[in-house]
């Protein structure tokens, strides 16, 4: 069981490495592109044909924008990565939630949907394990965008203090319900962070609530 | 010799097509199969270079919308994918001559679009 475990941890951090590789492709894509062109330009202008400067500068400024773009994925990977650093630790979850929202972005848009939240109240800490519940989170936002009926729509995160803690609300496209987390492995995760998930059947969104231990 | 250029990144089927368009190739592109769809049903096109993964319809259920608009249509892939799976299919259904990983040589590009065509 530890093994199965580990595989699906592994199958987890594979996807998300996979999804960030694939969106840096894609800005190492544009820069070459970019690049190319200013080149072609210059050729072109070597051979006596007038180049409008204009082009050259918005091709450099493409540039600069990917590099951003790219930089902003690299540190995504980054602190996802350092997740597993440790097995409990106290987190700001709107942070770790946003984080699982900047990673999980491309999965959404691959299917059509698109992630946004409701503004948070700021630094809900937590004492928690900070990879199971990114590794939860993913899943929610898995769940609730691999159906057709999700395509073109939008799942909403809602965090909210609770009585117990802290609340997680996703909302599906259109107020859809969507699966429960039922199954053994989402029980395990469900109690490696603390949490609870409940269903509510008159908005349709799935409820996460993390319970603060109680030394905290 | 017309070519349609469809991936999700605009500024990159935008830019290769200003690069193709300098090379003396009449180029168009589109960012989402829906697009490419609308393009291809009011003008013809030789070659379209597809990417395989785009949002809601890729570029392997693409190619088969747009070959029973335009059969004799040619195919040339593009992927930022290193995945075994993805290349086994792209090999398995289209050989090997028909895909290119981003980023793209423009050069390899056209080579390409001009080995499919021929």
């Amino acid at each position: 069981m530890a093994e199965l475990n580990d595989f699906q941890e592994l199958g987890f951090f594979g996807k998300v490495t996979a999804s960030c590789s694939h969106e840096l492709k894609n800005v190492l894509a544009v820069v070459n592109e970019n690049a190319g062109l200013i080149e072609d330009l210059l050729e072109l202008a070597a051979k006596g044909r007038t180049i409008d400067p204009a082009r050259l500068m918005t091709a450099a400024q493409a540039v600069k924008t990917q590099i951003l773009r790219g930089d902003a994925i690299i540190k995504n990977l980054n602190r996802f990565a350092h997740c597993a650093d440790e097995a409990r630790a106290d987190i700001a979850v709107d942070q770790a939630v946003e984080l699982t929202m900047c990673i999980a972005a491309r999965m959404a848009a691959m299917r059509g949907v698109v992630l946004t939240m409701t503004p948070p109240v700021k630094n809900l800490t937590l004492r928690t394990s900070p990879f199971a519940l990114q590794q939860l989170m993913w899943r929610c936002i898995d769940k609730a965008t691999a159906s057709d009926e999700s395509r073109g729509g939008a799942v909403n995160i809602a965090i909210e203090p609770a009585p117990e803690g802290v609340r997680i609300r996703i909302k599906g496209p259109a107020g859809k319900g969507f699966e429960p987390l039922t199954s053994r492995n989402d029980q395990k995760l469900l109690n490696l962070v603390g949490a609870e998930a409940t269903a509510d059947p008159a908005t349709g969104e799935m409820i996460i609530t993390l319970t603060r231990p109680a030394a905290q | 010799m017309r070519i349609l250029l469809v991936d999700d990144e605009e500024e990159l089927v935008e830019t290769i097509c200003e690069r193709l368009r300098l090379r003396g190739i009449e180029a168009e592109w589109a960012t989402s199969s829906e697009d490419a769809l609308k393009k291809t049903s009011a003008q013809q096109f030789d070659v379209a270079v597809l990417d395989i993964k785009m949002p809601r319809v890729g570029g392997l259920e693409l190619k088969k919308s747009l070959q029973m608009l335009w059969p004799d249509m040619k195919f040339v892939f593009l992927t930022g994918y290193g995945s075994e799976r993805d290349f086994k299919v792209i090999m398995e259904e289209f050989g090997q001559d028909n895909y290119l990983f981003k980023p793209v040589d423009i050069d390899e590009l056209i080579a390409k679009i001009t080995l499919v065509c021929s």
